[in-house]
């Protein structure tokens, strides 16, 4: 293990003067105090070196471009650039005065200086150096003292391995600079610590890594912390988003920010885990998942659901009524009924399958009616294209959709998991208020690409095809006859789809949505020109998606398909069929029990009248049980009638708290009501 | 601009001075003003709740001291600092101490009432 006792950044200055001589000997006395001093006698130098070298704090002088000129205030200018930059700067002058004083040390409404301090020229190389030292102690905050281990990931040997996993395309000029950046902002965020072990990556994403850290005081008290470092407006995004969504939460079980710092690339989270006994031990939940059975999997499915989102989740939810078209912008984030994104699809699609076939993927065809699967069993399987499906009238109608805060890239590898399986989530990037379904399917989706290894696209396809015979969320799952590893998956999936139904309600439809967005977005990000650069396994991942977003359609549009045959009504209203016992509200088909259906069809019958409460009783007794005593079918109208109706407003109503079909009539009952009365019930049974 | 009714405080001498009543003419338009000592400013900012605290360095000696202290105690106050005689170093010093503005005593009321308004509009750190 290699051990960073001196750190390999020195105190550096950007010393900025067009007086050659004056800056020359200041330099001297700068260097003999410790200093590293980078020398700039023009604004164009200045910028250079603020482009392409690394520096703590600028000395500036204020008139760069005619010393004999009081309104030259170009020193002022360059403040501005290295403000941006987050860069502190003393400034320098020769002709000190209030206006360019007020100027530079005012602060902005932000709270945010020009400048940190102000230093008349001619008070000696001293004052210079005293405000130097202030503005490091102040303003830079390095724990120079600070001793870095680096090593126990045998990725991070060095600082520079870490620069070279945040940024891959770095030049390798730039390396050591950021790799001194870097070590600083490290040395910035464990500030009162003695000595820093950096552990293990947990996760890596585009421009940052959160990484398991241990630190130690100087009293050699031991403390293990989870650590973001990365480019600095990711990590920006992320302190934002944190901001905005988490940190008011009390007795929450997401991370909590214990210290934040930020350079002019770089910057770093530091994360403690309430409530976590020891961060050396929690690992990733991909990782559970692959070393735990599936009971214990779903107990920590249900933990991460419920207890450590479902509060966020609950947080300013709202119904909204939103086409599927205007999911699809929110979700993929491009409008889906423009030529160049039905062309792109089109293309995308064909590029996908010639994909598949190159990487050996064989069982997966494109059609011009859409996708054939050919199992090794001969067997064809034919589902819609899913660019068709999305033009289908069916699909632009408007679905109720539930708004929350939610955590937007659930993939499993940012959820941290202990022994005790409890859960904590990370990477606060994505989170948005957005449709609650997405954190559910998408990790759903995670399970099915990343944890279930097997990569057979005949083994997925029958696992799709046993989720698609759910009727509702909180279903039982037919596992029979599933290899270990795909019955573990469904499982698992069964969880998570029993969790989404307690939050969002049974209903499929909105949940097959957003799995065929969550799906199409995988293909969306397929790209035919890199195709050769896909291993087989990311090109398997493309085309199950593709796959299953042509069985999720299958499923979807069927509905669209039925409702040719059925009367208007069920498209637009409610339409409820006694012969057949189904019942379609604003075309999609309700499942409901034998005496929800009971109480709807008694209402149905008597459409847009006012039925009374105990009338309503009596029928579902004397039709449910005839040999109830009257005192019984009192005591059923007091406690059923209400859950009854209740569940029944859930499953039918757009908005279950202002129904519209269901109406209470104050001291009598309830009403349905229809547009027009249904002409096909003429006659009240 | 708010049309609520602000509060000011100037902490300086114990009685009137022309520059305080000439201060309370031009801030009348935006709210009252409260005179206080320094020795009293530390219990009225406790108890009260001020938009504008105004330092006045001609009656105070140690004025980064005093500008520190009420930054301590109240860290969200907007402190101003008026002198007779600026100077940039004390400037500086009341600045760096953590004070919104330095202003000039000779200004005239319409550019002092601009100064106040100028800082009223901030919003409070």
């Amino acid at each position: 293990m290699m051990t960073g006792e001196k750190a390999m950044s020195e105190p550096t200055v950007l010393f900025v003067d067009n007086h050659v001589d004056f800056l020359d000997t200041r330099a001297e006395f700068l260097e003999q105090a410790g200093y590293r001093v980078l020398k700039a006698y023009t604004l164009g130098q200045a910028k250079q070196q603020l482009l392409n070298s690394y520096f703590h704090v600028a000395v500036v002088d204020i008139r760069m471009e005619d010393d004999d000129n009081p309104n030259d205030l170009s020193g002022l200018r360059l403040c501005e650039d290295l403000a941006r930059e987050s860069v502190p700067v003393v400034l320098l002058t020769e002709f000190p005065g209030l206006d360019s004083m007020g100027r530079a040390l005012r602060p902005n409404p932000d709270g945010s200086r020009l400048a940190v301090d102000y230093v008349d020229k001619r008070d000696g190389p001293q004052a210079l150096i005293q405000r130097l030292e202030s503005a490091f102690q102040n303003e830079v905050r390095i724990n120079w003292r600070l001793k870095i281990r680096w090593g126990w990931d045998e990725n991070l040997r060095q600082p520079h391995n870490l620069v070279s996993l945040i940024d891959p395309d770095l030049l390798w000029e730039y390396l050591r600079d950021r790799a001194e950046e870097l070590e600083d902002v490290l040395r910035k965020v464990f500030f009162n610590y003695r000595q820093l072990t950096i552990g293990r990556i947990i996760v890596r994403r585009r421009g940052k890594l959160f990484l398991k850290a241990v630190a130690h005081t100087s009293q050699g008290r031991e403390e293990w912390f989870v650590l973001l470092c990365g480019e600095r407006h990711e990590v920006e995004n992320e302190r934002n988003r944190y901001d905005d969504f988490i940190s008011g939460e009390v007795g929450s079980r997401s991370a909590v920010v214990v210290s934040y710092e930020k350079a002019r690339h770089f910057a770093a989270v530091l994360y403690r885990l309430p409530n976590c006994a020891t961060i050396e031990d929690v690992v990733p939940f991909v990782q559970f998942y692959q070393e735990q059975p599936a009971n214990r999997v779903a107990v920590v499915v249900r933990d991460l659901l419920t207890a450590s989102l479902g509060r966020r989740h609950k947080d300013g939810m709202e119904r909204r009524h939103v086409s599927i078209h205007k999911l699809y912008h929110e979700w993929i984030g491009k409008a889906l009924n423009t030529p160049s994104s039905r062309s792109e699809w089109e293309v995308r699609l064909d590029s996908v399958c010639q994909g598949a076939l190159s990487a050996g993927i064989k069982e997966l065809e494109c059609t011009s009616h859409g996708l054939d699967l050919r199992t090794a069993t001969r067997e064809v399987f034919s589902y819609p294209s899913p660019l068709t499906c999305l033009s289908t009238s069916s699909l632009n109608s408007k679905c109720s959709v539930l708004y929350g805060i939610i955590q937007g890239n659930l993939d499993g590898k940012n959820v941290l998991v202990d022994d005790a399986a409890l859960t904590w989530v990370l990477d606060f990037g994505h989170m948005s208020k957005a449709p609650l379904v997405r954190d559910f399917v998408s990790l759903e989706t995670a399970v099915k690409f990343s944890m279930l290894r097997c990569k057979n696209l005949t083994l997925y396809h029958d696992l799709e095809r046993r989720l698609l015979a759910q009727h509702d969320l909180g279903e039982a799952v037919n596992a029979e006859g599933l290899a270990p590893d795909a019955e573990k998956a469904l499982t698992v999936i069964g969880e998570i789809r029993s969790c989404a139904a307690d939050a969002l309600g049974p209903e499929m439809n909105v949940y097959l949505i957003g799995l065929l967005l969550q799906m199409l977005k995988y293909v969306l990000d397929y790209q035919p020109r890199e195709a050769l650069r896909y291993t087989r396994g990311e090109m398997f991942i493309f085309a199950y998606a593709l796959l299953s977003s042509g069985m999720i359609c299958r499923r979807l549009t069927v509905p669209s398909e039925r409702l040719k045959h059925l009367p208007p009504r069920a498209a637009t209203s409610l339409w409820l069929d006694e012969s057949e016992k189904q019942v379609w509200v604003e075309g999609r088909p309700v499942t409901l029990t034998t005496r929800e259906f009971k109480f709807l069809a008694y209402l149905y019958q008597r459409a847009n009248e006012s039925c009374e409460r105990s009338a309503i009783a009596e029928h579902l007794s004397r039709t449910g049980q005839p040999d109830l005593h009257p005192s019984q079918v009192k005591e059923l109208d007091r406690d059923l009638l209400n859950s009854l109706v209740r569940r029944l407003r859930k499953k039918i109503e757009p908005n279950p708290s202002h129904p519209k079909y269901i109406v209470t009539v104050r001291g009598i009952g309830y009403r349905l009501v229809l547009d027009e009365a249904p002409v096909d019930i003429d006659s009240h049974t | 601009m708010s049309l609520r009714l602000r509060h000011f405080l100037l902490v300086g001498e114990a009685t009137q001075t022309p520059w305080s009543l000439s201060l309370l003419e031009a801030l009348a338009p935006l709210g009252d003003l409260q005179l206080v000592t320094k020795v009293e400013a530390a219990q009225v900012l406790s108890r009260d709740r001020y938009d504008v605290v105004i330092v006045d360095a001609g009656a105070i000696s140690d004025i980064r001291d005093l500008v520190d202290r009420l930054r301590r105690q109240k860290p969200n106050v907007r402190i101003v600092v008026a002198s007779a005689s600026p100077t940039w170093r004390q400037s500086r010093e009341v600045l760096l101490a953590g004070a919104v503005d330095y202003i000039h005593k000779s200004l005239d009321q319409r550019k002092l009432r601009a100064r106040i308004q100028g800082v009223l509009d901030r919003p409070t750190s």
